[in-house]
């Protein structure tokens, strides 16, 4: 079963630089298997913020079609799809002075009445969502208070909450320490395993996302278009060469990494 | 009951006290020395000694004092609105062009129409405060859809500003010296533009606003995230920043109409409350944030009578006094204050 399919999609800006509109991927027939970590591969500026922004509908496809848990992304109200998908980002946001608590109980507000009150089970889901990432002891500091690694973290279980099917992750590990990338990845691993979510992230850390990965979607940078398959045979039939054609790196199955061509 | 929800409690106590306290304060002194007992009496409708005290407390000091904590209430909560809304801890109502926009449209009626300030009605005046921060709204809303970035609106908000001081200037520059000497008076702020009869229309306006407000809490904590989480958790965010706009925008006008442009306090409260209650959290801190500024207020108002043989000062002499030694605390201590990074 498909959480989220998209056929013949192409993703870019209209009427972007002198009112043409650029094109930034296309021909995209990509799909997302429920309970699958899958992993979104590419080079900077090859347009991997630009699909997951049209994939969670913050922004309009140039063509093709979209669907998420079998309906049509542009028929699922802003509302419906708060249910649906949930997003990570990579940047630090403000809200410094909520409690980790009231930071991950704002992924209930799809759920909650006008005032936003929560119910003893809203209360119940947030406490779950800060046990499955380990933040528990964390419920009741401020956010302004937590190491980058714990506050990545805090959004994971604020997404979390949101108790959707889909969550999507745009570089979540970016600013973190090595140890930090390894216990998020594992964290998002366990999640697919345990909780049967199904996971989309962009990563440009592949040594520890590789491990925890099913599913690889490589962005081939030649063609502008992406490619998707198992991790396992994208590795083995060379498709990983394809994000940074022309230049002096290879991939390297041995210590799942890119390094310099020998 | 949990640390935090007690901190919250006794924040929100002090803030009560206070005005409970400043209230009463309010009615006893004054430029005219009034016994208590007489105080009393006008209060409970008995018999007063001279009619003049009775007229002074009826409606003099109760319409003031109940001015003085509305306006301070509606404008640090429009702080508040604009801060969360421009996730920027330095906006405020008159930051964002909105009381200019209200001076200027009574300047226009001040200086361009009516010469000398008796000489226009206080509706007029009225009229022109609500005009004024209505047009500077709409064209801050419909930027709004072309400018996608906060900041950018905000500084768009600043620029209109500053065209409508420069077209306040060229009134001025034009007008009689009466017309000037009255919109210089006017722009001093008073608690005192709210007579006992209009006072029923004034706070019933200021607490349809301020009820509307608490309408907010929900969005306005999600937009704490910015405005990628709020459209994630189904906040549809443009629509919610237009109407935070209007309604800052709307308790703005009400106020400088009545008392003036008044600075600082709807800059100033709304970290006051902030610091007071520990949290961003809008279901505390809009509430306390309404009584901190009924608060702070009527301190104003009560700080404005106490050289009373010399009369009533300006408000906006007062307002810096308060407001600059807190902006420069949080200024010092930002990295140390838990609602920043």
């Amino acid at each position: 079963m498909e959480i989220l399919t998209t056929e013949n999609l192409s993703v870019g800006y209209a009427g972007g630089k002198n009112g043409r509109t650029a094109v930034v991927l296309s021909g995209l027939d990509l799909s997302l298997p429920e309970a699958t970590l899958t992993l979104l591969v590419g080079a900077n500026g090859s347009g991997k913020s630009t699909l997951l922004r049209t994939l969670s509908g913050a922004q309009a496809p140039l063509g093709g079609s979209i669907t998420v848990g079998n309906r049509p992304l542009h028929d699922i109200s802003l509302r419906q799809r708060a249910r649906l998908l949930a997003l990570v980002y990579t940047d630090r946001t403000g809200g410094g002075g909520l409690t980790v608590s009231e930071l991950v109980a704002l992924g209930r507000q799809p759920y909650t009445g006008f005032i936003g009150r929560l119910s003893s089970a809203d209360r119940d889901i947030v406490a779950g969502s800060l046990a499955a990432v380990g933040i528990s002891h964390k419920a009741d500091s401020y956010i302004a208070a937590l190491s980058d690694g714990e506050r990545q973290k805090a959004m994971i279980a604020r997404a979390l909450a949101q108790q959707t099917p889909l969550i999507i992750l745009d570089e979540p590990t970016a600013f973190l320490d090595i140890a930090s990338r390894l216990e998020i990845m594992q964290l998002l691993g366990a999640l697919v395993k345990n909780e049967q979510k199904t996971i989309l992230l962009s990563t440009h850390d592949l040594a520890s996302a590789l491990g925890v990965a099913d599913r690889l979607w490589i962005v081939d940078a030649l063609n502008r278009t992406v490619v998707q398959g198992s991790a396992g045979s994208l590795i083995a039939d060379g498709t990983m060469d394809k994000v940074f054609p022309g230049r002096n790196v290879t991939f390297n199955p041995y210590i799942n990494d890119f390094t310099i061509k020998a | 009951m949990s640390l935090r929800t007690r901190r919250h409690t006794i924040a929100l106590t002090i803030f009560s006290l206070v005005i409970v306290i400043l209230f009463p304060l309010l009615m006893v002194v004054g430029s005219v020395d009034i016994p208590l007992r007489e105080v009393w009496a006008a209060l409970t409708g008995g018999d007063v000694s001279r009619e003049a005290w009775r007229v002074i407390v009826v409606d003099t000091r109760i319409p003031s004092a109940c001015t003085a904590a509305l306006a301070g209430a509606a404008l640090s909560v429009a702080g508040l609105l604009l801060q969360t809304t421009f996730d920027n801890p330095l906006a405020g109502p008159s930051i964002l062009g909105v009381s200019t926009g209200s001076s200027l449209g009574v300047a226009i009626v001040m200086l361009a129409l009516g010469g000398a300030g008796s000489l226009v009605g206080q509706s007029a005046v009225l009229a022109g405060a609500l005009a004024g921060a209505m047009l500077i709204m709409i064209i801050l809303v419909a930027m709004s859809s072309l400018v996608r970035s906060a900041t950018m609106l905000l500084i768009v908000g600043i620029l209109i500003g500053y065209l409508s001081s420069s077209a306040i200037s060229l009134l001025n520059f034009f007008a009689t010296q009466e017309g000037v000497h009255s919109y210089v008076i006017w722009g001093l702020g008073n608690f005192y533009g709210v007579s006992a009869e209009r006072l029923p229309w004034f706070a019933a306006i200021a607490i349809v606003l301020l009820a509307l407000s608490l309408l907010f809490i929900k969005p306005l904590n999600a937009l704490l995230l910015g405005t990628r989480y709020a459209e994630n958790v189904g906040v549809r965010t443009i629509r919610v920043r237009n109407q935070l706009l209007l309604l800052s925008g709307a308790l703005t006008a009400l106020v400088t109409a009545a008392c003036g442009p008044i600075g600082f306090i709807g800059l100033v409260v709304p970290h006051i409350a902030r610091l007071a209650t520990g949290t961003s959290n809008h279901a505390t801190l809009l509430p306390a944030t309404i009584l901190a500024g009924a608060a702070t207020g009527l301190l104003c108002a009560l700080i404005c009578v106490l050289p009373s043989q010399w009369g009533v000062m300006p408000v906006n002499a007062i307002t810096p006094i308060i407001g600059v030694p807190v902006i420069i605390y949080i200024i010092l201590r930002r990295r140390k204050i838990f609602y920043f990074n």
